[in-house]
């Protein structure tokens, strides 16, 4: 996760000091130390109430037997706390057709660790959204893919579009701080505009926008992924709009999920606009942040204990927090795929071996790269850097300046 | 005498929500044991070898693989609602512990 606002613009943020390691000077930072620990996803059912085309988790209408119960579920957050995990994602399917969930979010709130929530938005009632907002919820994230036609035709359910938005103006009449979640295609990249500016008109502040992941569902969907020129020309765009929000006054965070190819054009972008030195700054952050997390500052569990590198990672499992703690499953090094993923940038192959921006980006995800057939170590086939950008020899960022 | 170590039964069935699950275990020299690695989620035992040579092609010789299914996982960890196991009551059975 790459904030575009804070990295362009100064723009601070709950959750920069785990992104970046910096004083964001917010009233509630989320932790006073650099994150060693990885925020773990939760995929608390598989099932959904809408039919989303692109899910990740290929979640259907029932729930699947043998999900973690209540009880099974609360000693997995006390688990995650003893191990120090300082954000837990409560996602599905949709995890607002779990009965339990205020129960969980409570859970997790009491044992320290701070609970967010994915949702489509369209099950977020008044009531529901004031009880997460009591039970501790730190954030809601509400899927929107589109205007009203392409969203439900994307999300398979008519209506679909109506019902996010006004789970949107829900949380925002309780008080509990959300956000959008765009992931952008081929078939929806000309409506972002239109959905930003829709939900601006409604007081939403913070947009976070997706790149396709190769997984569950969006398995088959490279088809309507977007070539590396569309890809370049829609992040410049999200750059463009979020610097002249800020400079008309309009503080919006917007972030950049999925493609760590972004970071390196973020520093790209910030040598063209503001000069070497802002382009400095940017990349020193961006090494603070890490490159792509998978394998180290994410995990995820999924519905039935399977603990992943990343939520998108579905196809591959560490192991089952039935079986084991996760902290012994996540520390377990002699597991030769988890060190080698943590170990990446010595082990990248192809154009991604002499490229500067290895550190900042880590090769990007692992999980395209092995879609597309180059290996577990071989290029991210959504990275859109071009030749000179990645071999330039002139005085680019160095991880000493700043 | 070492007290029995309490166990609990996991035996969840099928570990996918999608898919099948498969258990893998992998050796990168012939003088090693076969370590377990991880599972893989694949339609048929085809496709999980197709996915385990993707993920240790690069470090492992011999790949196993058998369904998550199949394996019934007897664990001192206690997140499971599942029963706990009495250990043998035969006290004369030896353990290595006891030897060390």
């Amino acid at each position: 996760m790459i904030s575009v606002s804070t990295l362009l613009c100064d723009h601070a943020a709950d959750g920069n000091r785990l992104r970046y390691d910096i004083d964001t000077g917010a009233e509630n930072p989320v932790s006073d130390r650099r994150q060693t620990r990885p925020v773990v996803v939760w995929n608390t059912t598989n099932r959904c109430n809408l039919k989303c085309v692109h899910c990740y988790a290929g979640a259907k209408s029932e729930p699947k037997a043998s999900e973690l119960t209540t009880a099974e579920g609360k000693r997995l957050l006390d688990d995650l706390a003893a191990y120090d995990v300082p954000v837990v994602l409560f996602s599905g399917g949709e995890p607002l057709v779990r009965p339990d969930l205020t129960e969980l979010v409570a859970h997790a709130a009491e044992a320290g660790i701070r609970p967010v929530l994915s949702t489509n938005g369209t099950l977020l009632t008044a009531d529901r959204a004031r009880e997460l907002k009591a039970a501790g919820l730190a954030y809601a994230g509400v899927s929107v893919d589109g205007l009203a036609d392409r969203n439900d035709e994307f999300r398979g359910v008519d209506g679909a579009f109506r019902a996010a938005v006004e789970g949107i103006e829900t949380c925002l009449d309780v008080g509990l701080k959300t956000g959008l979640r765009y992931t952008v295609t081929r078939q929806n990249v000309d409506d972002l505009d239109g959905v930003v500016d829709l939900l601006t008109d409604i007081g939403l502040d913070r947009f976070c926008f997706y790149h396709l992941s190769y997984s569950g569902r969006g398995e088959t969907l490279d088809s309507i992924d977007l070539d590396p020129v569309e890809r370049r020309a829609v992040v410049k765009r999200i750059c463009d709009r979020t610097v002249r929000s800020h400079r008309d006054g309009d503080e919006i965070e917007t972030l950049l999920v999925g493609n760590y190819a972004d970071a390196a054009y973020l520093v790209e972008y910030a040598r063209r606009a503001f000069g070497e030195d802002a382009a400095r700054r940017v990349y020193a952050r961006l090494e603070r942040n890490g490159g792509d997390p998978a394998g180290e500052r994410v995990a995820a569990v999924d519905c039935l204990g399977n603990v992943h590198p990343t939520q998108f990672w579905r196809s591959y499992s560490l192991g089952n927090v039935r079986d084991r703690s996760f902290g012994d499953i996540w520390d377990d090094e002699a597991n030769p795929l988890l060190r080698a993923v943590r170990e990446r940038p010595e082990n990248l192959t192809g154009r991604c071996a002499p490229c500067r921006y290895r550190t900042v980006c880590r090769g990007g995800s692992r999980l395209r790269a092995l879609a597309a057939g180059n290996g577990l170590f071989g290029p991210d086939p959504q990275c859109y850097l071009d030749e000179s950008e990645r071999r330039a020899t002139d005085a680019g960022p160095s991880a000493n300046a700043d | 005498m070492v007290e029995r170590t309490t166990r609990r039964r996991i035996d969840d069935g099928d570990r996918a929500p999608n898919g099948r699950e498969w258990e893998l275990f992998v050796r990168s020299d012939g003088a090693d044991p076969m370590r377990h690695v991880g599972s893989v989620r694949a339609a048929d035992i085809d496709g999980a070898y197709e996915l385990a040579t993707r993920l240790f092609a690069w470090h492992a010789d011999d790949v196993w693989i058998c369904p998550s299914s199949a394996v019934t996982r007897y664990t001192t960890h206690d997140l499971a609602d599942a029963p706990t196991v009495e250990p043998p009551t035969d006290a004369t059975e030896s353990r290595s512990r006891e030897w060390s």
